[in-house]
């Protein structure tokens, strides 16, 4: 069992305190410093994926307390984005978890690192269960593409302003409609993310369905949008399909 | 890249709970690490020997950058180094000693990822602050402020709006609620003042532009002064909206002396700093005059002070629920200015029997009244513009994490004091400035070290203006380039957070000092060990 923590300065003094207390906890889990819970980005949380990670937790300050204003209400705001996208990507979103501890909160910091261990290793290891190792390699790198396109990281970036503070016009978002375009977003992504994986050598849409699980509409649908962004391109037709592939990166 | 020395310290438990023998075989074979030692402790005088004269970059295995950091720095000297805490974050926290020291190799690798992926040369710099404060408003705030930082040797730029110095202390006749007369304490705070050799004050000046430099801001005013300073107080004072009990006492002190009955007019708005004050003024009144009539008329919906009602009760001060019958009329402002009509100059004149007859028996009103409104802080727009800080909608500055430093703004260096800050009573006024002075004089003689700010990559950056919208800082700046919008960092302003970094739709912002290659190079040591 690996669990990743990442914890904010001002949390980890919590951390420190519980170590000079002597309260003990899980040896799975490990923490990264970050100044503020706010510099976590969900291209970190999907390295750690990547890396093995079986469950990621976040130690940050209570709202409304937060050392660099309001940086932990931004970062609440994008770890449920990542749990969105967790659940999209068809990997259980329990597997993060974040908890409010004061700098001297250690006992209740404790209990909550304890709990969420356990949950995780009820659930269970991230590559040994439901699908191979194969599989969740190429489920996580069309999630890295998720996390690292312009127009989801504007998305989330502008949530807060948009929902809080209002537009240019002065009109308030409703915030449940916004996250659920997040989600729609994170969705169309992901899926554009899983073509794309395939289309490294020139396929048609038939052979790309198959390879990711989505319908061969859906597919089709999505290589034109992503003909239009100039992600991927029209290569040649052989056995009269169109075969696509991925355009280069700049 | 330069390899690594490592040192482990076997005290404080970590020797009994960690494998330290193992960690060492383990890193012994890795191609980053130079050496590995493993010493009794790392905070006593042999550890210094030990070390003294070893050169290139350090990974320390020991314990919290709070309660050892000062060690380690000096253990370190001019050289890179890095600590990791193997007492808090694992030998006291793990029982079992295999995981114990699993976890211990996790950490030492990370430590060892972060610091061979820091740039070098990204150091903190000293935050080496001018001993120049610039006070705005030569109130009693700004000059007890002024008084007590020149003390204490600093140079002080006290700029004033207007042509004369004092600000409310001109304008009212007591203090409240020591009873001292204003003048005099005008007079006290400005003769200390006189003897100063530190301070320069200029009149009908306002601030025009503040811009950040290397060891403080450069600020312009308005008679085209321009000058670099350490610190800026904002002492500019409160103002009545909708009420005159300034202006009444200060004519009360003028002509010391009024005639006729007195209303107090108190509006819905009311802030309860002025009933309290007025009150007051009531009571120094009824000692004056023990026969006229002084009457408060209270809009049912404002609640009054505690121990208010007994107070007016004891010195004859009727209270009456609700407005003044029949409403104000007749002489616009309630006090005419013209010397030879004095205080009792009547603001209500209604005619026979048009008054409402109320509870009290009153009809009409026939006296002088005095209006308590709204107390806001007296802050022109364009010096909140200047200042770079949010204005709230009662005309104060905006303040952050007010419960842990109330008497800071946003910006480092940018205090405010007195009535801008709040309405407070002129003692406490007075002893705010101290306090202010005194963290304006301790935060110069700190030899305090600051963080780099984040950097923009220019080329990278399309302008969005996200981050600029989103740091509670204001930091980022956008600007209009030959390539379209750029965002520019100020460097003073940015703590380094990270909130803008992480959210960069193109990852135009970076960390000096914790990067992402860091972070993505201690996630894939972790990840590997």
């Amino acid at each position: 069992m690996k669990i990743l923590g990442f914890t904010c300065d001002w949390a980890g003094f919590a951390l420190d305190y519980a170590g000079m207390i002597r309260q003990k906890y899980s040896a799975d889990i490990t923490f990264i410093n970050l100044r503020c819970s706010a510099r976590f980005d969900m291209v970190d949380g999907v390295q750690a994926l990547a890396n093995g990670a079986d469950g990621i937790f976040f130690a940050l300050c209570p709202l409304g307390d937060c050392h660099y204003e309001s940086g932990n209400h931004h970062a609440v705001s994008r770890i449920n984005h990542f749990k969105d996208l967790l659940q999209i990507a068809g990997l259980n979103p329990e597997r993060i978890g974040f908890a409010h501890a004061d700098t001297t909160d250690a006992v209740g910091l404790k209990n909550e690192i304890e709990s969420f261990c356990s949950k995780v290793k009820e659930i269970g290891d991230l590559s040994s269960q439901v699908f191979d190792r194969p599989e969740l390699v190429l489920r996580v790198a069309a999630m890295k593409r998720v996390v690292s396109s312009e127009p989801v990281r504007w998305t989330l970036s502008k949530e807060l302003e948009l929902v809080r503070k209002g537009n240019v016009f002065d009109e308030k978002l409703d915030a449940e409609a916004y996250a659920q375009l997040v989600r729609d977003l994170l969705r169309t992504e992901y899926h554009k993310g899983l073509i794309l994986e395939q289309l490294a050598e020139p396929r048609n849409a038939v052979e790309v369905a198959q390879a990711t699980g989505l319908s061969a509409h859906r597919v089709f649908e999505l290589i034109v949008e992503l003909e239009r962004e100039t992600r991927a391109s029209f290569d040649r037709i052989e056995h009269e399909r169109p075969l696509y592939v991925e355009v280069a990166d700049g | 890249m330069e390899k690594v020395k490592i040192f482990l310290c076997k005290g404080c438990e970590i020797a009994q709970k960690i494998d330290l023998e193992k960690l060492k075989k383990h890193f012994n074979s890795n191609a980053q690490v130079e050496s590995i030692e493993i010493l009794t402790t790392l905070c006593d005088g042999a550890a210094r020997e030990h070390l003294a004269g070893v050169e290139g970059a350090l990974l320390f295995g020991a314990c919290d950058e709070r309660t050892h950091g000062v060690i380690f720095r000096e253990l370190a000297g001019s050289n890179p180094y890095q600590l990791v805490n193997l007492r808090e974050r694992c030998a006291w926290v793990h029982d079992d000693q295999t995981e114990a020291t699993a976890k211990a190799q996790r950490l030492l690798s990370m430590g060892l990822a972060e610091l061979s992926t820091r740039p070098p040369d990204q150091a903190e710099w000293d935050l080496d602050l001018l001993h120049r404060v610039l006070v705005i408003g030569a109130g009693p705030a700004g000059l007890a402020c002024v008084r007590a930082l020149a003390e204490q040797g600093c140079d002080v730029t006290l700029i004033e709006k207007t042509n004369r110095l004092g600000g409310t202390l001109r304008r009212t006749r007591t203090v409240w609620p020591s009873g001292e007369d204003s003048e005099k304490l005008l007079h006290r705070l400005y003769n200390e003042l006189q003897d100063e050799l530190h301070v320069t004050v200029y009149q009908q000046t306002e601030l025009v532009e503040l811009t950040e430099s290397l060891h403080g801001y450069r600020v312009k005013l308005s008679n085209d002064v321009e000058e670099e300073v350490g610190a800026i107080v904002v002492a500019t004072g409160i103002r009545e909206v909708g009420g005159n009990l300034f202006e009444f006492e200060y004519r009360w002190r003028d002509r010391g002396d009024f005639r006729g009955p007195l209303a107090f007019e108190v509006k819905e708005d009311v802030h309860p700093f002025l009933l309290e004050t007025a009150l007051w003024d009531a009571v120094m009144l009824r000692h004056e005059k023990p026969e006229e009539r002084i009457v408060f008329f209270v809009p049912e919906s404002v609640v009054l002070p505690e121990g208010f009602k007994e107070g007016a009760e004891k010195h004859n001060i009727e209270i009456i629920r609700g407005s003044i019958p029949g409403g104000v009329t007749g002489v616009t402002g309630v006090m005419s200015l013209r010397p030879e009509r004095k205080l009792r100059v009547i603001v209500k004149m209604p005619r026979r029997g048009t008054g409402v007859r109320g509870v009290t028996g009153v009809t009409g009103w026939r006296g002088a009244v005095v209006k308590l409104g709204k107390l806001v802080g007296n802050l022109p727009q364009e010096l909140a513009q200047a200042l770079r800080i949010p204005m709230d909608k009662d005309g104060y500055l905006v303040q952050r994490r007010f419960r842990i430093r109330p008497r800071d703004v946003v910006h480092p260096g940018i205090f405010v004091v007195g009535g801008a800050h709040a309405p407070m009573p002129m003692e406490e006024t007075i002893n705010h400035a101290f306090v202010v002075a005194a963290r304006i004089k301790a935060m110069f003689n700190a030899k305090s070290k600051r963080l780099p700010a984040a950097q923009i990559d220019e080329e990278a950056c399309i302008g969005c203006g996200y981050c600029a919208a989103v740091c509670p800082y204001g930091a980022p700046i956008l600007e209009r380039t030959d390539t379209g919008h750029k965002a520019r960092i100020s460097p003073r302003f940015c703590t380094l957070c990270g909130l803008c970094i992480a959210g960069c739709p193109v990852f135009a912002i970076f960390d000096p000092i914790k990067s992402r290659k860091t972070i993505r190079a201690q996630i894939e040591s972790w990840g590997n060990s």
